[in-house]
């Protein structure tokens, strides 16, 4: 079995160097070296940003305005783009380009609808490199690359969903690859079996 | 018609053979995405969030080592059987090419171990972004200074929103600039 990669979690700034977290004071000293391992790194700080106020509350009795749908108190400031619920600056979410309230932001990434929600993905690159390699060792070169050609087709069509096509390129050369595999495996196989013959010949 | 991609590769920071850890350039963070074989785990450092930029240079000793026990013996006797085999034509070419394997492999040793490997590190609230440029200092410089607008730019932003109406935003180089 392959070795798990170490993780821990992560507590805030740390030392590129040793990877320890750094004091929360080394904002305010400019801290730019490792009391732990003493390495020096060149550092740009920046101090954390204010909250943003939530909402605006609504005045008491009637108004002119719409309230939120979720907080009767507060002041709609936009409406939901899947539902039409009026929001406050609270229950506004801005996602992929759409404004959602929260519950149809739930359904929306718990359905995986949203693309910037979608924190596992499929390696398919790394999928169809393990293929052509298995099908060179394993002398099954032309399955091996069959299976890598599908892999790769699959990640261009998942990178062109996504629209990261600066990525495309690697998946490409992959699928080319897994065309010369193909050939020269189905080459070297049909050679084989014409020798076969040809030695069973009288 | 074509659309602009949703983000652009930054760089790449490699571990072992088929674990690699690749961050890009989106609108509105820097996305990693892990690579461990069959799944890709995405984290995400958004601009507004970025609390340190690191630069350093570091020095793989594991790295460097591994380079110099294959590639001096390798080019060693390469020059060896070059010299000794001078008269024949078959063994300066053997020569020749145990020379130029050795070479290739203790030319980029000699380059690392000489300059060291940029490592830009951006830690953010809840994440944090790492890339190695092995030979590219200055692209590593560029890159550096292309994250560092893109937070800057965010956190006026997230600045101006914060804001009252009649309040001014705070000067580069004033209290809330960030420090250097």
């Amino acid at each position: 079995m392959l070795p798990a990669r170490k993780q821990r979690a992560y507590e805030g700034p740390e030392c590129p160097r040793c990877g320890s977290t750094l004091p929360a004071s080394g904002m305010e000293s400019r801290l730019d070296s490792c009391a732990h391992c003493k390495g020096g790194f060149s550092a740009t700080w920046f101090p954390p940003l204010a909250q943003p106020a939530g909402a605006v509350m609504a005045p008491s009795g009637p108004t002119p305005g719409a309230s939120c749908s979720r907080h009767a108190g507060n002041v709609a400031e936009a409406a939901c783009g899947r539902c039409g619920a009026f929001m406050c600056g609270l229950c506004r979410i801005d996602a992929d380009g759409h404004v959602l309230c929260t519950v149809c932001y739930e359904k929306l990434s718990s359905e995986g609808q949203l693309a910037s929600t979608v924190l596992k993905l499929r390696n398919w690159a790394g999928s169809a490199r393990i293929a052509l390699v298995i099908g060179l060792i394993c002398c099954l070169m032309p399955i091996g690359g069959a299976f890598a050609l599908y892999y790769a087709s699959k990640g261009v069509a998942a990178k062109k969903a996504a629209n990261e096509t600066a990525e495309i390129a690697p998946l490409r050369r992959i699928q080319l690859l897994s065309v010369v595999w193909i050939l020269v495996g189905g080459l070297a196989y049909a050679m084989w079996v014409v020798g076969l013959l040809l030695e069973s010949a009288p | 018609m074509s659309t602009s991609p949703r983000r652009i590769p930054w760089g790449v920071a490699r571990y072992a053979v088929g674990l690699t850890t690749d961050v890009f350039l989106a609108d509105e963070w820097l996305e990693v995405d892990e690579m461990d074989y069959g799944e890709i785990r995405r984290m995400r450092v958004p601009y507004d969030e970025v609390r340190l930029v690191t630069s350093h240079d570091e020095r793989p000793v594991a790295l460097l080592i591994l380079g110099a026990l294959f590639g001096l013996p390798l080019a060693g006797f390469g020059a060896v059987v070059a010299v000794l085999q001078r008269g024949q034509s078959g063994g300066t070419v053997a020569g020749a090419i145990l020379l130029t394997c050795g070479l290739l492999l203790l030319v980029p040793t000699a380059i690392v171990a000489w300059r060291g490997i940029r490592v830009i590190t951006v830690c953010g609230e809840r994440s944090k972004a790492l890339v190695r440029f092995s030979f590219r200092h200055a692209k590593a410089d560029a890159a550096r200074e292309t994250v560092l607008a893109r937070v800057r730019r965010a956190r006026r932003v997230a600045e101006s929103r914060t804001q009252a109406p009649g309040d001014a935003a705070p000067e580069e180089g004033g209290p809330g600039a960030p420090s250097e």
